[in-house]
Protein backbone atom coordinates (compact mmCIF):
# COMPACT_ATOMS: atom_id res chain seq x y z
CA UNK A 1 0.00 0.00 0.00
CA UNK A 2 1.12 3.49 -0.86
CA UNK A 3 0.87 6.39 2.20
CA UNK A 4 1.55 10.05 1.96
CA UNK A 5 3.88 11.25 4.57
CA UNK A 6 5.17 14.92 5.35
CA UNK A 7 8.46 13.86 6.34
CA UNK A 8 9.57 11.02 3.53
CA UNK A 9 7.03 11.55 1.06
CA UNK A 10 5.24 8.71 -0.64
CA UNK A 11 6.30 5.52 0.61
CA UNK A 12 5.07 1.88 -0.34
CA UNK A 13 4.76 -0.57 2.68
CA UNK A 14 3.18 -3.93 2.55
CA UNK A 15 -0.85 -3.64 3.97
CA UNK A 16 0.68 -5.97 6.53
CA UNK A 17 3.19 -4.01 8.37
CA UNK A 18 0.46 -1.83 9.80
CA UNK A 19 -0.09 -0.89 13.41
CA UNK A 20 -3.42 -0.64 14.49
CA UNK A 21 -3.86 1.85 18.12
CA UNK A 22 -7.82 1.09 18.22
CA UNK A 23 -7.62 3.92 20.83
CA UNK A 24 -5.38 5.72 19.21
CA UNK A 25 -2.10 7.83 20.69
CA UNK A 26 -3.27 9.83 24.21
CA UNK A 27 -4.09 13.23 22.22
CA UNK A 28 -4.74 11.63 18.76
CA UNK A 29 -7.87 9.68 19.47
CA UNK A 30 -8.57 9.76 15.69
CA UNK A 31 -5.70 8.55 14.47
CA UNK A 32 -5.69 4.52 14.80
CA UNK A 33 -3.30 3.48 12.16
CA UNK A 34 0.04 3.36 12.29
CA UNK A 35 3.52 1.81 10.30
CA UNK A 36 7.12 1.90 12.39
CA UNK A 37 9.93 2.81 10.11
CA UNK A 38 13.44 2.46 10.60
CA UNK A 39 14.88 6.05 10.84
CA UNK A 40 16.46 5.98 7.41
CA UNK A 41 19.93 7.84 9.27
CA UNK A 42 20.22 4.45 10.79
CA UNK A 43 21.01 4.39 14.60
CA UNK A 44 18.55 2.74 17.38
CA UNK A 45 15.34 5.35 16.20
CA UNK A 46 12.13 4.34 14.42
CA UNK A 47 9.59 6.87 13.16
CA UNK A 48 5.65 6.34 14.62
CA UNK A 49 4.46 7.09 10.89
CA UNK A 50 0.79 7.51 10.86
CA UNK A 51 -0.85 6.02 8.16
CA UNK A 52 -3.89 8.31 7.15
CA UNK A 53 -2.19 11.37 8.35
CA UNK A 54 0.94 12.54 6.95
CA UNK A 55 1.94 15.24 9.02
CA UNK A 56 1.49 12.75 12.40
CA UNK A 57 4.63 10.84 13.29
CA UNK A 58 6.69 10.32 16.36
CA UNK A 59 10.53 9.14 16.77
CA UNK A 60 10.62 5.87 19.54
CA UNK A 61 12.99 3.82 20.01
CA UNK A 62 13.16 0.38 22.29
CA UNK A 63 13.48 1.92 25.46
CA UNK A 64 16.31 -1.52 26.40
CA UNK A 65 19.10 0.62 24.32
CA UNK A 66 19.14 3.29 26.63
CA UNK A 67 17.61 2.31 29.92
CA UNK A 68 18.01 -1.19 30.43
CA UNK A 69 16.29 -1.88 33.53
CA UNK A 70 13.12 -0.46 32.50
CA UNK A 71 10.23 -2.04 32.88
CA UNK A 72 6.83 -2.30 32.27
CA UNK A 73 4.13 -3.70 34.24
CA UNK A 74 1.34 -3.90 32.40
CA UNK A 75 -2.16 -4.96 33.70
CA UNK A 76 -4.59 -7.58 32.84
CA UNK A 77 -6.95 -4.88 31.36
CA UNK A 78 -4.56 -3.72 29.14
CA UNK A 79 -3.26 -6.89 27.98
CA UNK A 80 -7.10 -7.81 26.96
CA UNK A 81 -7.34 -5.02 25.12
CA UNK A 82 -4.48 -5.46 22.72
CA UNK A 83 -5.55 -9.17 22.67
CA UNK A 84 -2.03 -10.12 24.01
CA UNK A 85 -2.04 -13.78 24.95
CA UNK A 86 1.75 -14.43 25.52
CA UNK A 87 4.20 -12.11 26.78
CA UNK A 88 6.40 -13.29 24.06
CA UNK A 89 4.47 -11.61 21.26
CA UNK A 90 4.57 -8.28 23.66
CA UNK A 91 6.89 -5.74 22.16
CA UNK A 92 7.60 -2.20 23.88
CA UNK A 93 8.65 1.07 22.47
CA UNK A 94 8.72 4.91 23.80
CA UNK A 95 8.53 7.88 22.22
CA UNK A 96 11.47 10.95 22.07
CA UNK A 97 10.91 14.29 21.99
CA UNK A 98 13.34 15.82 19.68
CA UNK A 99 14.47 19.28 19.94
CA UNK A 100 17.62 21.01 18.41
CA UNK A 101 20.65 19.27 20.45
CA UNK A 102 20.71 15.60 20.73
CA UNK A 103 21.91 15.94 23.90
CA UNK A 104 18.14 17.00 25.29
CA UNK A 105 16.53 14.31 23.35
CA UNK A 106 14.22 12.90 25.87
CA UNK A 107 12.18 9.85 26.46
CA UNK A 108 8.54 9.04 27.86
CA UNK A 109 8.66 6.41 30.10
CA UNK A 110 5.60 6.98 31.80
CA UNK A 111 3.46 6.45 28.48
CA UNK A 112 4.88 3.57 26.72
CA UNK A 113 3.70 1.81 23.88
CA UNK A 114 3.13 -1.46 24.26
CA UNK A 115 2.58 -3.94 21.05
CA UNK A 116 0.50 -6.87 20.02
CA UNK A 117 3.53 -8.11 17.59
CA UNK A 118 1.39 -11.26 16.11
CA UNK A 119 -1.48 -9.34 15.82
CA UNK A 120 -0.04 -6.06 15.39
CA UNK A 121 -2.54 -4.44 17.53
CA UNK A 122 -1.38 -1.46 20.19
CA UNK A 123 -2.11 0.83 22.39
CA UNK A 124 -0.68 3.82 25.08
CA UNK A 125 -1.03 2.92 28.44
CA UNK A 126 -0.42 5.17 31.43
CA UNK A 127 2.37 3.25 33.98
CA UNK A 128 1.52 4.03 37.91
CA UNK A 129 4.84 4.88 38.82
CA UNK A 130 6.52 7.60 40.84
CA UNK A 131 9.92 6.40 39.32
CA UNK A 132 9.33 7.43 35.54
CA UNK A 133 8.36 10.41 34.13
CA UNK A 134 7.54 11.54 30.61
CA UNK A 135 11.05 13.33 30.30
CA UNK A 136 14.29 11.02 30.42
CA UNK A 137 17.21 11.98 28.72
CA UNK A 138 18.49 9.27 26.78
CA UNK A 139 22.21 10.82 27.04
CA UNK A 140 22.29 11.27 30.86
CA UNK A 141 20.50 7.71 31.83
CA UNK A 142 17.89 8.11 34.17
CA UNK A 143 18.05 11.17 34.86
CA UNK A 144 15.26 13.51 34.27
CA UNK A 145 15.07 16.43 32.17
CA UNK A 146 13.59 20.01 33.96
CA UNK A 147 10.75 20.95 32.49
CA UNK B 1 -20.43 20.32 38.06
CA UNK B 2 -22.73 18.19 39.49
CA UNK B 3 -22.04 17.70 43.10
CA UNK B 4 -22.57 14.74 45.51
CA UNK B 5 -21.53 13.96 49.07
CA UNK B 6 -20.36 9.84 49.26
CA UNK B 7 -18.94 8.17 52.29
CA UNK B 8 -16.76 5.29 52.52
CA UNK B 9 -18.06 2.15 50.32
CA UNK B 10 -20.64 4.74 49.40
CA UNK B 11 -20.36 5.02 45.47
CA UNK B 12 -21.99 6.91 42.24
CA UNK B 13 -22.85 5.10 38.94
CA UNK B 14 -21.87 6.95 35.77
CA UNK B 15 -24.31 5.71 32.78
CA UNK B 16 -24.64 1.69 33.07
CA UNK B 17 -21.06 0.92 32.48
CA UNK B 18 -19.39 3.08 34.96
CA UNK B 19 -19.10 2.64 38.97
CA UNK B 20 -17.00 5.09 41.14
CA UNK B 21 -16.63 3.86 44.98
CA UNK B 22 -15.37 5.53 47.65
CA UNK B 23 -13.24 3.07 49.41
CA UNK B 24 -11.47 5.02 52.09
CA UNK B 25 -11.14 8.63 53.41
CA UNK B 26 -8.02 8.99 55.53
CA UNK B 27 -6.64 12.91 56.36
CA UNK B 28 -6.66 14.81 52.93
CA UNK B 29 -6.35 11.87 50.72
CA UNK B 30 -9.55 8.97 49.78
CA UNK B 31 -8.94 5.98 47.91
CA UNK B 32 -11.45 5.35 44.96
CA UNK B 33 -12.84 1.90 43.26
CA UNK B 34 -13.78 2.30 39.63
CA UNK B 35 -15.20 -0.25 37.76
CA UNK B 36 -15.55 0.36 34.35
CA UNK B 37 -15.48 -1.41 30.34
CA UNK B 38 -12.29 -2.25 28.86
CA UNK B 39 -12.99 0.45 26.56
CA UNK B 40 -13.41 3.21 29.02
CA UNK B 41 -9.33 3.87 30.11
CA UNK B 42 -9.28 5.71 33.36
CA UNK B 43 -6.29 7.59 34.75
CA UNK B 44 -4.95 10.12 37.26
CA UNK B 45 -5.82 13.54 35.34
CA UNK B 46 -2.35 15.32 35.96
CA UNK B 47 -0.72 12.19 34.38
CA UNK B 48 -2.87 11.83 31.47
CA UNK B 49 -2.16 15.00 31.08
CA UNK B 50 1.48 15.45 30.68
CA UNK B 51 1.60 12.11 28.67
CA UNK B 52 -0.93 14.02 26.11
CA UNK B 53 1.36 16.98 26.39
CA UNK B 54 4.48 15.34 25.45
CA UNK B 55 2.97 13.72 22.58
CA UNK B 56 1.81 16.50 21.50
CA UNK B 57 5.32 18.16 21.55
CA UNK B 58 6.50 14.74 20.48
CA UNK B 59 4.38 15.04 17.54
CA UNK B 60 6.55 18.07 15.96
CA UNK B 61 9.43 16.27 15.74
CA UNK B 62 11.53 17.28 11.98
CA UNK B 63 13.77 14.16 12.99
CA UNK B 64 16.77 16.59 12.10
CA UNK B 65 18.71 16.09 14.83
CA UNK B 66 18.27 12.20 15.11
CA UNK B 67 21.60 12.03 12.66
CA UNK B 68 23.83 14.30 15.38
CA UNK B 69 22.10 11.60 18.32
CA UNK B 70 23.84 8.90 15.99
CA UNK B 71 26.97 10.68 16.30
CA UNK B 72 26.77 10.94 19.69
CA UNK B 73 25.96 7.26 20.34
CA UNK B 74 28.77 6.20 18.11
CA UNK B 75 30.79 8.50 20.26
CA UNK B 76 29.84 7.08 23.28
CA UNK B 77 30.66 3.84 22.19
CA UNK B 78 34.48 4.65 21.04
CA UNK B 79 34.89 5.76 24.02
CA UNK B 80 33.80 2.93 26.36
Amino acid sequence: MRIETTRFGAIDVPGDRVISFPRGLIGFPQVTRYILLDHPGGGPFQWLQAVDAPAVAFVATDPRVFFPDYTVPVSREEVAAIGLEDGRDAAVIVILVVPKEPEGITANLLGPIIINARDRIAAQIVLDSSTYTTRHRIFERGAAAPC
Amino acid sequence: MLVLSRGPEQAICIGEDVEVTVLEVRGDCVRLGIRAPQSVPVHRKEVYLAIREENARAARADGGTLDGAIRLLRAEEVTR
